[in-house]
């Protein structure tokens, strides 16, 4: 058992655990925040989507020890942020979700996509997106959704 | 590409580590940088051009070669099928936003999930491929003109080159390259790091020779 | 078929059931049926009683609470139920919130008579109960307004949560609900042509996307009980094959770890559970097991065997499906 000083959507946070254990686990036993979701837990699926340092993460294959000091941000803090806001927006007007688990994995990857390329192609979203599984097959809104927001934003 | 056998790369190696010692012994201690100076070295070029068959087959192995695509995506696994999860190249060899290379790879190995990882991990540039576009390995002719072309191989010369071998954290790595999701260990190049920077002294001291294309 | 069965369900409702008023502890009125339980016992097993009071509640702030008999999974039930009522009950579709039902009787599915979703019935069989519920609501709100104000219904309407009468008068349904909650329950309320529909049949907004969203909605690996734990099970790797032997001592020796056991599979083989404090711990113990699987008693799955068994049992007597006669 080690200690680790987390920042967590801006606040700091203090966890004692194995230090093997996949950060989406610290995130959603330790601290209880659920919203980031396990789908697989072989980085295959995205749904465990975190943003480290400003990095999209896949928190289920990064052992809490190698976080060190960089700031994580998750679903429950990417509203706080004008394009995370912008993209959950748009999410809800295009009527994106229908089960809804691989969501915030979706839309953690869709704004790391967006702060790096404001107005992203076609090509640039499947590049980007094509990592992120869904199993209700909702692709087809998530790009008119990424679209939405890109010009909401611009 | 048809590698040299085991007992093959033995049996030269041990004529190239006397040739090593030798060198060493009259250039200073070993791990000193060596300068690029024609150094009368026991075989000279044949030693060289043994070393080289020596370096081929670390590059080429699994552990370096699945990040020396000529394609749009790295490898994996020592079967170097096509990297999975849709991860591709990227302008700069990162990956794409939310599927950077550093969206799973860490600074280090994190043995207990099995994903390998070491400082900056990325994919060598396009002009850096030791493959071709089928995924087949290139001949030994084909990537020590590569290693040794500067307008491909980032201007490095021989110092350059060592000093790569000697330090770059992404060749280190892939002498310690961790555990798999299995439990199991990756498989490791044929030589240790230790030899294989060895081999990269004899071969710059003989010339950086490179073979005939057959 | 449904609208008989049901009118004659309504029929018996407004002869014996009487309204009770309830105050919430939130300030709001739930519009209450009860029931007079010898009537129900009475009652042949297929007549099901839907009191509104159990689906909607009109809340004082105007935020109508629908609650949904089914789960939802991405079909979009949750929002689906909710417009066939809202759409009879003329409600305001923008304050309208869906919950998922608690387990109770009276959410059961009308034609399987258990409490589920699936079998692609949740629309089929609620259909018509959800649009029933919603007029029969609308009849109340509008009951208590024309009381109030001593008008011909006939010079009312509703529209978007609010009565409209004669002379520029109109109340919200918020203010109403407290009247029409004394008000009996009508046994048939006209449902609307399907041309003036305003939700049923239009593109509408799903209701559960923002907490899918803002990771706030709790699916079922979020659920955190006191005490609970969490366990793993490592499966056979073939469909009936059970456990000669394992060594389970690495995996006990994990920190956490509360058992290791063996239970039965659905394809009469045999598993192997780990069960600890939190996932990862279970995770680590589950890699550790050491186990020796028995294949002996594996299905071995043969194309031409399967050929030949259905070819045989096609030459038997089957169920009858349906008939045409």
């Amino acid at each position: 058992m080690e200690t680790y000083k987390l920042t967590v959507n801006g606040q700091a946070k203090e966890v004692s655990t194995d230090p093997s254990t996949p950060l989406l686990w610290v995130l959603r036993e330790e601290l209880k925040m659920t919203g980031t979701k396990y789908g697989c837990g072989i980085s295959a699926c995205g749904a465990c989507t975190v943003h480290v340092a400003g990095v999209a993460t896949r928190s289920c294959v990064v052992p809490v020890s190698l976080i060190g000091d960089r700031p994580i941000v998750t679903i429950e803090g990417i509203g706080q942020d004008p394009v995370g806001r912008a993209v959950e927006d748009a999410w809800v007007s295009e009527d994106v979700v229908q089960c809804g688990y691989c969501q915030s994995g979706q839309i953690m990857s869709a704004v790391a996509l967006l702060k790096s390329i404001p107005k992203p192609t076609d090509t640039n979203i499947e590049e980007s997106m094509g990592g992120n599984i869904c199993r209700c097959g909702t692709y087809v809104r998530i790009r008119k959704a990424i679209k939405a927001a890109s010009q909401q934003l611009a | 590409m048809v590698h040299p056998s085991t007992a093959m790369l033995r049996r030269s190696f041990m004529l190239i580590l006397v040739a090593c010692a030798w060198s060493a012994a009259s250039s200073g201690a070993l791990g000193q940088d060596t300068a690029m100076k024609k150094v009368p070295v026991q075989g000279g070029r044949e030693a060289g051009l043994a070393a080289w068959e020596h370096l081929y087959s670390v590059l080429t192995h699994p552990r370096c070669i699945n990040c020396h695509t000529a394609t749009n995506y790295p490898q994996q696994g020592d079967d170097r099928h096509r990297h999975l999860f849709n991860v591709v190249r990227g302008p700069g060899g990162k990956g794409v936003p939310a599927l950077n290379c550093a969206t799973c790879h860490q600074g280090a190995n994190a043995d207990s999930t099995g994903v390998p990882g070491a400082h900056n991990w990325h994919l060598a540039p396009l002009s850096m491929k030791w493959q071709n576009g089928n995924d087949e390995i290139l001949s030994s002719a084909e990537v020590c003109q590569s290693l040794t072309n500067r307008s491909k191989n980032d201007n490095l010369d021989g110092a350059g080159i060592l000093r790569h071998h000697q330090q770059e954290p992404l060749v280190l790595w892939a002498f310690k390259p961790g555990l798999r999701r299995d439990g199991t260990a990756r498989s490791l190049p044929p030589l240790t790091h230790e030899e294989f920077v060895a081999a990269t002294r004899t071969w710059i001291a003989a010339g950086m020779p490179c073979p005939q294309n057959p | 078929m449904f609208a008989t069965t049901i009118a004659a369900q309504e029929l018996g409702l407004s002869r014996r059931g009487f309204l009770r008023v309830s105050v919430t502890a939130a300030g709001g009125l739930i519009v209450s049926l009860y029931l007079d339980s010898p009537l129900l016992s009475q009652q042949p097993p297929q007549l099901k009683v839907y009191p509104p009071d159990a689906f909607v509640h009109i809340k004082r702030d105007g935020m109508i609470v629908i609650q949904v008999n089914r789960l939802e999974f991405g079909q979009g039930v949750q929002t689906a139920l909710p417009m066939l009522l809202a759409d009879e009950m003329d409600a305001d579709w923008s304050h309208v919130v869906a919950e998922l039902a608690p387990a109770a009787d009276v959410y059961k599915d009308p034609l399987f008579g258990i409490q589920m979703v699936g079998g692609s019935g949740s629309i089929a069989h609620s259909f018509q109960q959800y649009r029933e519920l919603g007029a029969k609501v609308r009849a109340m709100l509008l009951a208590a307004a024309v009381q109030q104000w001593k008008v011909p219904t006939a010079q009312c309407r509703t529209e978007a949560s609010v009565v409209y009468g004669p002379g520029g008068r109109s109340a919200k349904y918020a203010e109403l609900a407290d009247s029409a909650a004394r008000l009996p329950v009508p046994e048939n309320s006209p449902l609307k042509r399907a041309s003036d529909f305003k939700l049923i049949g239009k593109d509408t907004r799903r209701l559960d996307s923002r907490p899918k969203c803002d990771g706030s909605l709790k699916f079922g690996l979020d659920l955190d009980l006191p005490g609970m734990k969490v366990a793993l099970v490592a499966h056979p790797p073939i469909f009936g094959a059970s456990p000669k032997s394992f060594d389970d001592k690495a995996a006990r020796s994990l920190q956490g770890v509360m058992d290791v056991f063996e239970i039965p599979t659905i394809s009469r083989g045999t598993a192997v559970v780990v069960v600890a404090d939190k996932f990862w711990t279970a995770k680590q113990a589950r890699d550790r097991l050491a186990i020796n699987w028995d294949f002996s008693r594996v299905e071995s799955a043969d194309t031409a065997q399967l050929w030949a068994k259905y070819k045989e049992l096609a030459g038997t007597p089957g169920n009858v499906a349906g008939s045409t006669s």
